[in-house]
């Protein structure tokens, strides 16, 4: 799925136009060595550049961050064979680490993630627990009670939490369909049925995003004629190949319903890197609606894009065609990368 | 003997007659694959005859072919899990449906891969604060379409398990329509764990026993009607519109003639958390009569029958055990063929094992003994009594003849009230005016004078056989009496209004609770232990510990004294103490001396200090390895007056009477509970001031009724003024007092905070990046964030307390001093007058003003009589 059933919902076709582009390069055929993997081969062939041929992450690649030593056995997000085989499939967002997952095949991925195991002190390695709620193959869906996710806020009964395969997890609240904070790492511990039950999720991933107080209260779309804000209610997620839509209600003041909408998350690849990307689409359903304004540097990107870079690390746009259609992306900058792709995933076919 | 020989040989001539439940009714147990643990919360059946299941875990398994030949090795696949708990599940035009806490939900698998894709929110028009005991039940459907739903009552202080209704529609049971619309229909339930519909689209509903649930009862719900739990009246329009919010301990005014009597009242015996139920439409395929019910129980862990008859108008019944021996019983599901689905689980509560899965329960060829149903007859002129006819489902064996000695019948009734449950009152065996087998020998029919209205009664049968000397399976049967057939309409209930024990809330008010929570939070020690502790069998002269959080004890290598953080004057002390043999502990009271505890009944309560020495007045100490309460009322000594030791209670025994201290040093000082002279644990360490701080200087009262229009309200909260005081609710927001430029200040208030609610107060407030910054001074009796009433925060800086030193729904005295010195800002609370929290504050803030925080939704923060001291 793609942004381009929401750009048709939104009857955006114009844009889809506007952005129509030659097919980039044809993606590299996967390296198939089904019989006697050489693990230490495909490491230094694919690895060892960045994390050094011993793992010490001494590679001889110039990087803006150092890569992992492996030597000591802590990994990003998480210490289990699920969780260093998501780091090669799916790349770890915000760093250079790229996803490997359309380069390698099954075989060399898990080949490539033991030897890389092997190479930290014995015992790296855990189980997940018996409560651990664990994305494999498809995103996953779960509804319960978060703790407060920064102090001074407090816990959140109706949550909603989605996690990807790729280890990136989106804490919304489910009453206002409002996003409080992304993560990246191992999903949940669900632990409310321990004891008499009711203790809280555990999120086990690392905050990569969080909502400020001033987007915690902030309303994407408002009654166009009051200019009163209208609450986005979940009233429905949906799995959808690799992306989850959500649907939501609006509603106004007095609790009524105004009209309604989706928002679709899914990822941008930019540079092999996942980045975030949340579509919002609302709709008056016959009365006029408007995004609310929001915080942040403001341009021009192309003659039917505006940006806007929001200080908590938001790239906001909004498409002349699609008026009541914002698109978020967790990326700090709209750099011509992120740009291009953005602009492939505008024209992406389902 | 001989009589019980035959029989026995009878029974064994005559395999078709069952001789135990477990010949009329077999059971069999699924076996679950690796990883799948069914706590089930909610079954229901497909189109195709796949059963669905939900579980407390939040998962939905699909077990395929539940009626088929080989039930125990059936195939189990998950569908979905990440709900948050399921406690209630209904297939409807081959949808699921599953009601989480926070939501009824549709699942549906979309892509035809066995897997669930989309997540509908059908309904969700209802609160959660996050309270574990938030628990939302279903979830049957009536003819209309409508789905019915129960929602539990939360728990706070002062006692734990006293209800709660923080958000709507806590202790409710609602309609659901199709379209979603939360319709709220009966209030008064605490835990309505079992929800049901029968074929006449009667709304039957499960309690189980609390506070203001005598026993575990089974509801007919009707619109508007109130179930006796009171704290669900918050949500009625007349609580609403009144702000009125029930009464922990008082009984509501409906109480007395407005409530609505259940049905059944189940024996505490048979039934201490009851589950669902379910009406048996099998035409006799599982034994009973079409119409009767099956009923769950988890903690005895069986399947009950239970019948229902209108009588003037009143529904009410009869219920005896069915099947035990099975396991958690929490659900119960039937299919057209009669088989009874039992899903198991304990909820986390301890109950019959197994504590999870599924048993698929059903009755065999053998013909049973058993009690086919009951009613209560009217008054018989011939005996001028009421009485009741039990039907057998075979004669009763010819030897058989009825009496009073093989037939008892008593009758009782239960107390309404605030504490957990109730015994049953006033037990009468009643002497039967009649007792006679009707002809063909299957109708037994009892009589007795003493057969009144607003009782239960259970009658127990006697040696009754089948006529091939089978035994009766379930020899005792209970029955609710809400009406009798004939004469005036009754307007008492069964559990009746009883006055309330003693407050415990009224007690808590000025206490300091110092070992609750955090238990060493408030002492300063080395070698103690929170432990569960026992006498050692092995060596009486020393405990057994483990993990656990049961007792305070002196269990480490060269444990000192539990010496309290805060000094006291004149106190109400109170612990609860163990010793082992030869060990010697006491009590420090401050300078006035020690309160000796010995494992020796002639010296334990004896005092010595400051020249005094006396002993126990009566030997109140039993035995080592018991626990004891004591309770000393003592004065420190002043300036003024002497010291005094008023009363010493031990184990509710007074040992010392006014006894004066006369050389007892003066001023306030720590209570040392002795530890380095031998083992000892105690419990409950609570100390009430009996004194007031210093009033000295000048103080400014802030008069909130003088001044209301120059306080100032900003956030999601809202502050009103009643009677003088403050009352802030949810969410948050802030109140600002028409103060500024506090500087060096102390601050005293009387506040008081709800279960799971909480506030602050903040001295020297300026408005920050997030909301209104300065040192606050958390108010929190028991909100689960360890930041407990009297922890202080600046900033980024905290100093927390994780003791629970006072109760929700408690007034106690709070002071703030705030002081700037060489090292920063010292910020000192005082909780009643003692110190309990301090903390230096390096940066210090700038003098600035008073506020008053409100920190979430649901919270009722009251504050009394501000004060400034500068």
């Amino acid at each position: 799925m793609t942004l381009q059933r929401l750009l048709l919902a939104a009857g955006a076709a114009s844009v889809l136009v506007a952005f129509a582009t030659p097919e980039g390069p044809a993606t590299p055929a996967p390296l198939k060595t089904p019989d006697g993997l050489d693990a230490k081969a495909l490491y230094m062939e694919h690895c060892a550049s960045c994390h050094g041929e011993t793992g010490d992450g001494k590679g001889n690649e110039e990087l803006e961050r150092p890569a992992r030593s492996f030597l000591l056995g802590g990994y990003s997000y998480g210490n289990t064979q699920n969780a260093v085989r998501r780091s090669v499939i799916h790349g770890i967002p915000g760093t250079p680490m790229p996803a490997f997952g359309a380069t390698l095949g099954a075989d060399e991925i898990n080949a490539v993630a033991d030897y890389v195991i092997s190479l930290g002190p014995p015992g790296t390695i855990v189980q997940p627990g018996e409560s651990v709620l664990v994305v494999e193959d498809r995103p996953m869906v779960v509804k319960g009670m978060m703790p407060a996710h920064e102090q001074g806020a407090f816990r959140e009964p109706r949550s909603l939490v989605v996690g990807f395969p790729n280890g990136t997890t989106f804490q919304f609240r489910a009453e206002d369909s409002r996003l409080l904070t992304v993560r990246q790492g191992e999903f949940l511990d669900r632990r409310d049925w321990g004891g008499r039950g009711g203790a809280e999720l555990q999120p086990l991933g690392s905050l990569t995003w969080k909502a400020s107080r001033a987007s915690r209260d902030f309303t994407e779309f408002s009654d166009a004629k009051t200019g009163k804000g209208l609450r986005r209610k979940v009233k429905r997620t949906e799995i959808k190949g690799d992306d989850v839509w959500i649907h939501f209600d609006l509603i106004d003041g007095a609790g009524d319903r105004f009209g309604g909408g989706q928002e679709f998350l899914s990822f941008l690849m930019v540079n092999d890197v996942p980045v975030p990307m949340r579509a919002i689409l609302g709709s008056g359903e016959g009365r006029a609606i408007a995004l609310s304004e929001l915080p942040g540097k403001k341009s021009r990107a192309s003659n039917s894009i505006d940006v806007t870079t929001t200080p908590n690390g938001l790239v906001a746009c909004a498409l002349d065609d699609a008026p009541n259609m914002r698109i978020y992306l967790h990326a700090p900058a709209w750099t011509p990368s992120l740009a291009a792709a953005f602009d492939a995933s505008l024209q992406k076919k389902d | 003997m001989i009589t019980l020989a035959i029989c026995s040989a009878l029974v064994a001539q005559d395999p078709a007659f069952a001789a135990s439940e477990a010949d009329a009714y077999t059971l069999e147990y699924l076996k679950t694959p690796d990883g799948c643990v069914l706590e089930v919360g909610g079954m229901d059946l497909l189109s195709d005859g796949r059963l669905v299941v939900s579980t407390r875990r939040g998962q939905v398994w699909i077990v395929e072919d539940p009626l088929g030949d080989d039930f125990e090795n059936a195939k189990v696949t998950l569908f979905h899990e990440g709900l948050w708990e399921g406690l209630g599940l209904d297939v409807k035009d081959d949808e699921i449906h599953v009601i989480q806490r926070g939501e009824i939900s549709k699942l549906l698998d979309t892509d035809g891969d066995g897997r669930c894709d989309v997540i509908e929110t059908v309904a969700s028009d209802w609160g959660v604060s996050g309270h574990y005991h938030e628990f939302a039940f279903g979830l049957p459907r009536d003819s209309k379409g409508n789905w019915w739903m129960g929602l539990n009552v939360s728990f706070g202080d002062p006692e734990w398990w006293h209800g709660r209704s923080t958000v709507p529609y806590r202790g409710w049971v609602l309609r659901v329509s199709p379209d979603g619309t939360v319709t709220p229909w009966a209030s008064g339930v605490r835990s309505p764990n079992g929800v049901a519909v029968d074929s006449q689209d009667r709304v039957f509903v499960t309690d189980n026993q609390g506070d203001w649930v005598a026993s575990s009862p089974i509801y007919h719900i009707q619109k508007d009607g109130f179930y006796g739990h009171p704290k669900s009246l918050n949500w009625t329009e007349d609580y609403r519109s009144t702000g009125k919010l029930a009464h922990d301990e008082i009984p509501p005014a409906r109480a007395a003639t407005g409530r609505t009597t259940p049905a059944i009242w189940i024996p505490y015996q048979w039934s201490r958390s009851t589950g669902n139920l379910l009406e048996d439409r099998s035409g006799g395929a599982f034994g009973l009569e079409d119409g009767q019910f099956v009923v769950a129980e988890l903690t005895n862990g069986m399947i009950l029958r239970a019948g229902f008859e209108e009588v003037q108008g009143q529904l009410q019944g009869w219920i005896a055990p069915l099947r035990q021996e099975i396991g958690s019983v929490n659900r119960v599901l039937q299919a057209p063929d009669g088989t009874v689905f039992c899903g198991l689980t304990n909820r986390g509560w301890g109950g019959r094992a197994p504590a999870d899965g599924l048993v698929r329960v059903r009755r065999t060829a053998a013909e049973a003994m058993d009690l086919a149903g009951m009613t209560l007859l009217d008054l018989d002129e011939e005996t001028e009594s009421f009485g009741f006819e039990i039907a057998f489902t075979h004669p009763v064996h010819g030897d058989w003849e009825p009496s009073a000695d093989r037939v008892k019948m008593i009758s009782y009734d239960y107390d309404y009230w605030w504490e957990y449950g109730s015994p049953e009152r006033h037990v009468t065996e009643l002497e039967l005016s009649d007792v006679q087998l009707s002809e063909d020998r299957t109708r037994l029919v009892v009589r007795s004078f003493d057969i009144f209205p607003a009782t239960c009664v259970r009658i127990t049968m006697d040696g009754i056989q089948s006529g091939s000397g089978a035994p009766l399976l379930h020899p005792e049967v209970a029955y609710t009496i809400n009406q009798l057939p004939s004469g005036a309409l009754t307007n008492a209930y069964v559990s009746k209004v009883v006055p309330p024990p003693p407050s415990r809330g009224e007690a808590d008010a000025g206490v300091l609770r110092l070992s609750w929570g955090d238990a060493l939070g408030q002492f300063e020690a080395t070698g103690w232990e929170l432990v569960d502790a026992s006498l050692d069998p092995e060596d009486k002269k020393r405990f057994k510990t483990g993990v656990g959080n049961g007792a305070l004890v002196n269990a480490g290598p060269d444990a000192t004294d539990l010496v309290t953080r805060g000094s006291f004057g004149d106190a109400h002390v109170h612990v609860e103490f163990m010793l082992p043999e030869d060990s010697a502990s006491g009590v420090e009271l401050g300078n006035l001396g020690r309160l000796n505890l010995f494992p020796d009944p002639e010296v334990c309560g004896s005092f010595q200090g400051n020249g005094v020495a006396v002993g126990p007045a009566a030997e109140a100490f039993g035995e080592a390895g018991e626990w004891y309460p004591l309770d000393v009322y003592y004065r420190a000594a002043t300036d003024e007056s002497p010291g005094f030791l008023d009363r010493v209670e031990l184990n509710g025994v007074t040992v010392i009477e006014g006894l004066e201290v006369p050389n007892a040093g003066k001023g306030r000082a720590p209570i040392r509970f002795i530890g380095s002279r031998g083992a000892v644990a105690v419990r409950n360490i609570q100390v009430k001031p009996l004194d007031r701080p210093a009033d000295a200087g000048e103080w400014e009262f802030l008069d909130a009724g003088a001044s209301w229009d120059d306080w100032e309200l900003v956030g999601d909260c809202n502050f009103e003024l009643e009677n003088e005081e403050l009352i802030g609710k949810g969410a948050l927001g802030w109140l600002w007092a028409p103060v500024d430029d506090l500087g060096d200040v102390t601050v005293r208030a009387r506040v008081k905070v709800n279960a799971n609610g909480a506030g602050a107060l903040i001295v020297r407030a300026a408005d920050g990046d997030d909301g209104v910054e300065g040192y606050e001074v958390r108010v929190n009796a028991s909100f689960p964030d360890d930041v407990m009433t009297g922890s202080i925060r600046a900033g980024e800086v905290s100093e927390s307390l994780g003791t629970l030193l006072i109760a929700a729904d408690t007034w106690a005295d709070l002071e703030v001093d705030v002081r700037d010195g060489e090292g920063g800002t010292t910020v000192t609370v005082r909780l009643n007058g003692v110190l309990v929290n301090q903390m230096v504050h390096a940066e210090g803030f700038e003098p600035g003003g008073l506020a008053l925080r409100c920190d979430h939704d649901g919270t009722v923060f009251k504050i009394q009589n501000i004060r400034v001291r500068r």
